[in-house]
């Protein structure tokens, strides 16, 4: 969120931060109504019975409500059967239109014309005002159902009764695991930290960075990079890049091997386009813009600033690799879009529409925003190497090492999702469309997606089963493992060579196992239970796994404490855990969503994360010792403060946490803190 | 999970204040609103065994409100619609101490209902993209891509 929608949410705080609430609503008197609720049926029995059934009434409308609140904003149609329990008459007309196809075609279609263009766009909005109107044709049914209460509850028991299939799953005969590769290598290239990413050997930006021996970090202040030189223990501020009072910074890449800085940032107002008048309009002149900034660093004490190129849309994520840089940005059309004008509705590339050709068209007849997609040599900071734009309704990328996927998933009206897969291959700056394809459910985040040996992996949740689907090099679905681990979601994912690893949750914690070697036959081979659940999953040397995550209490259900576990995964058709860590008093981590806010360097025997506990924040660096498990090195309040994740970054013995404006070092050999500055 | 009324009254305690001014934001009235969180309530203590942890209760109450309010809004507005149309929703209220300055409900009316729950679910239920995208079944870069647009309608009316 930048900082202007920050402020409007701010603005609606402050002016609604004095409502009184009306006493009705007091904790002692909703306990009160609700225990009165109960006891006044227990006292009289033909009553209660009167009353329950009245009572289910309302509250399987209720229930009913929220299910058709889902359909409406989402029922853009999967092509897939619905499941439905209700079945209202506007709910059959939905049904009808559900079957909307998702293309079956294994090839991206690129836009033959702009008014080609313009048409999904139109049957977008075309299906939204459908929608809308089916809506109100269902509330209005609900509305009725709610009075006449005379619906049947028996709904409500919902999925209570299903019972859990993993174990039938582990029955399943076991087979010899390959061995594991080489894959967990991890991060260990200097004796310095990388920033945690993806996908091994393809970089990702963040908001610090070292190359060994300066340390680069994004200010509080969103609009400057502080170059901080760390020899001799002794922090000096010998630099700092700033950019254009409208812009603001994202993140950024150092190349070290290239003396290259790349900044990514948004602009704020139209910039050079606050004369176009169409622009103005709306469509997409409402997105804003990113740029991407290269700066020369053979003195980092004297950055260059070398080009910048611009395109339309909010910063969406971006890679690098081979000195290319490939930056993602989301256009979402609103206001005014004007049929034959392509500038209020094609994505702008340094001003210019992007061309028919790399507007590649979704594979439902309908889309309303772009995924941007552009290279930039940074050796020829100036301009765009190439660009396209994926006309889609939101999705995600992942980068592999030598593809990108762009996936979306399209909701189903009551239940169900596909999820759809366009495949666009890189390489030295160049884009090509490759293929498409779908399968069932989606993706918890993009370790549940994955490419090995050409083929692609996918571990999905549908409704309340998951699977496991392989898809070969034209994203044909070639092997999957259906309905496993009944009731439960996946909450993390990560695949190593041939095998998968992936851990569901609902009251205990199995990670699952996968073995992949015949992508034809994805196997489960183990399955192992623990309380609570592991949110990030990463290797740590050949035969361990780290699982950073949350503790459950049993009897309770409920989180009580930060968990590390660490998994023996020498044996896969018999994983272990070996050792687990509870920070009773830490009650979130931001690991669970930002896996560039963990430094995990198995050679270095590092683990650090920071979490928050009463009192505030606090950095956590751990090791893993043979026969002794976790080891809390250090655990120490981090001082600054701002609107980012906190970042631990190490240069050979020091280890530096950065917040805020604030760094600040401890010596990695007794663990005492040894210098800090304040930017 | 498993929950008695005193449990429940603790979990609740910690966020009615904001299940309230949601509400407030969402309904025509006060009154409507108090009725809204107490059907909400209720619902939600009938469903409690459904929950799958308490961690996630914030969430799933106000989930359940938005859609109370949404529904209640509707019928609302259907009935009053045939006396006073071609009138803007919030120059249909009676009282005007609502105890929400009027800017902030002006500007929420300005939103389609689905951006309602969003920016309501941001600002009182503090909650990111992705949890929203959870409760709402929406792609989270959706949900930021709607928000963004939703504060960008109420910006003009807030300022």
């Amino acid at each position: 969120m930048d900082k202007r929608e920050q402020d409007v949410l701010d603005q609606i705080r402050q002016k609604t931060a004095d409502v009184k609430t009306p006493e009705g609503l007091e904790p002692e008197n909703i306990q009160r109504m609700l225990e009165e609720k109960e006891s006044g049926g227990a006292v009289c029995r033909s009553r209660k019975k009167r009353w329950g059934i009245k009572q289910t009434g309302v509250l399987a409308a209720a229930c009913l409500a929220a299910v058709i609140g889902v359909a409406v904003w989402n029922g853009s149609g999967t092509g897939r059967e619905n499941v439905s329990t209700q079945n209202t008459k506007a709910d059959s007309e939905q049904d009808g239109r559900d079957q909307e196809k998702i293309s079956s075609s294994k090839t991206i279609a690129q836009a033959e014309s702009y008014e080609q263009v313009y048409g999904y766009y139109e049957a977008y909005m075309k299906q939204m005002e459908e929608e809308q109107m089916a809506y109100e044709m269902n509330a209005a049914d609900i509305s009725r159902e709610s009075l006449s209460g005379s619906s049947d509850g028996g709904d409500m028991a919902g999925s209570a009764g299903a019972k859990n299939a993993g174990e039938e799953i582990m029955a399943e005969d076991s087979m010899d695991a390959p061995a594991a590769t080489a894959e967990a290598g991890d991060m260990a290239a200097g004796d310095y930290s990388q920033t945690n990413v993806r996908q091994e050997g393809v970089d990702e930006a963040d908001i610090a960075k070292t190359d060994g021996r300066y340390l680069y970090i994004l200010e509080d202040n969103g609009r400057e990079i502080a170059i901080v030189d760390t020899r001799d223990q002794d922090m000096r501020k010998v630099a700092s890049v700033e950019v254009g009072k409208q812009e603001y910074i994202h993140e950024f890449y150092v190349v070290p091997d290239r003396k290259k800085m790349a900044v990514i940032c948004g602009q704020q107002g139209s910039g050079d386009m606050a004369e176009d008048p169409l622009y103005n309009r709306g469509g997409i002149g409402n997105n804003g813009v990113t740029a991407a900034v290269t700066y020369d660093i053979q003195d980092p004490a004297n950055p260059k600033e070398e080009g910048r190129v611009t395109q339309s849309g909010e910063y969406n994520s971006s890679r690098m690799a081979d000195g290319c840089l490939y930056l993602f940005s989301q256009v979402y059309l609103w206001g005014e879009v004007v049929p034959g004008e392509p500038r209020t509705y094609v994505p702008l590339i340094n001003g210019e529409p992007v061309s028919e050709k790399n507007i590649f068209l979704p594979p439902v007849k309908q889309a309303n925003m772009y995924e941007v997609i552009t290279s930039v040599d940074l050796e020829k900071p100036e301009k765009m190497k190439d660009s396209k734009a994926v006309f889609s309704k939101g999705g995600q990328v992942y980068v592999s090492n030598s593809n990108i996927y762009f996936y979306e998933t399209e909701w189903g009206s009551f239940s169900g999702c596909v999820t759809t897969v366009r495949k666009i291959a890189y390489k030295d700056g160049k884009l090509e469309a490759k293929a498409q394809g779908q399968f069932d459910g989606y993706l918890n985040d993009s370790f549940s997606i994955d490419e090995y040996e050409g083929n692609l992996r996918v571990v999905t949740t549908e409704d309340d089963t998951n699977s496991v689907y392989v898809l070969d090099k034209d994203l044909e679905t070639i092997g999957s493992i259906e309905n496993l681990a009944k009731d439960e979601r996946i909450y993390s994912a990560r695949f190593m060579g041939d095998t998968g690893y992936f851990v569901t949750f609902r009251e205990t914690d199995p990670l699952f196992s996968v073995d992949l070697s015949d992508p034809r036959k994805p196997e489960i081979i183990g399955e192992l239970k623990i309380p609570g659940f592991s949110d990030y999953l990463h290797f740590y040397g050949e035969n361990r796994l780290l699982g950073i995550g949350m503790n459950v209490d049993e009897k309770t259900m409920s989180t009580d404490g930060v968990k590390i576990s660490m998994f023996d995964i020498s044996d896969k058709t018999d994983v272990k855990e070996e050792d687990t860590y509870v920070l009773k008093n830490v009650y979130s981590t931001d690991v669970s969503y930002d896996y560039k806010a963990a430094l995990v360097d198995w050679k270095k025997n590092l683990i650090g994360f920071s979490g928050y506990a009463e009192g505030g924040q606090r950095y956590f660096l751990f090791a893993y010792e043979d026969g002794e498990g976790f080891v809390c090195n250090l655990e120490e309040d981090i001082n600054g403060n701002g609107m980012r994740n906190p970042r631990g970054i190490y240069i050979e013995e020091t280890l530096y946490v950065i917040q805020g404006n604030i760094i600040e070092a401890y010596s990695l050999k007794d663990y005492q803190k040894v210098d800090d500055l304040i930017l | 999970m498993r929950c008695d009324t005193k449990t429940f009254a603790q979990m609740y305690e910690t966020v009615y204040k904001d299940l309230y001014r949601f509400a407030l934001c969402m309904m025509k009235n006060p009154q409507d609103a108090e009725d809204a969180v107490s059907e909400a309530v209720v619902a939600a203590y009938e469903n409690i065994g459904k929950l799958r942890n308490e961690e996630a209760f914030k969430s799933w109450i106000f989930t359940i409100l938005s859609n109370t309010c949404r529904k209640k809004w509707r019928d609302a507005v259907r009935q009053e619609s045939r006396l006073e149309e071609g009138r803007a929703p919030w120059e249909r209220f009676e009282e005007p101490d609502l105890g929400v300055a009027l800017d902030v409900r002006k500007a929420f009316f300005l939103l389609e209902e689905e951006e309602q729950t969003i920016v309501g679910l941001s600002v009182f239920g503090g909650y990111n993209s992705q949890e929203i995208g959870e409760a709402l079944k929406l792609n989270p870069n959706t949900v930021r891509s709607k928000r963004s647009r939703a504060l960008q309608k109420m910006e003009c009316v807030l300022r």
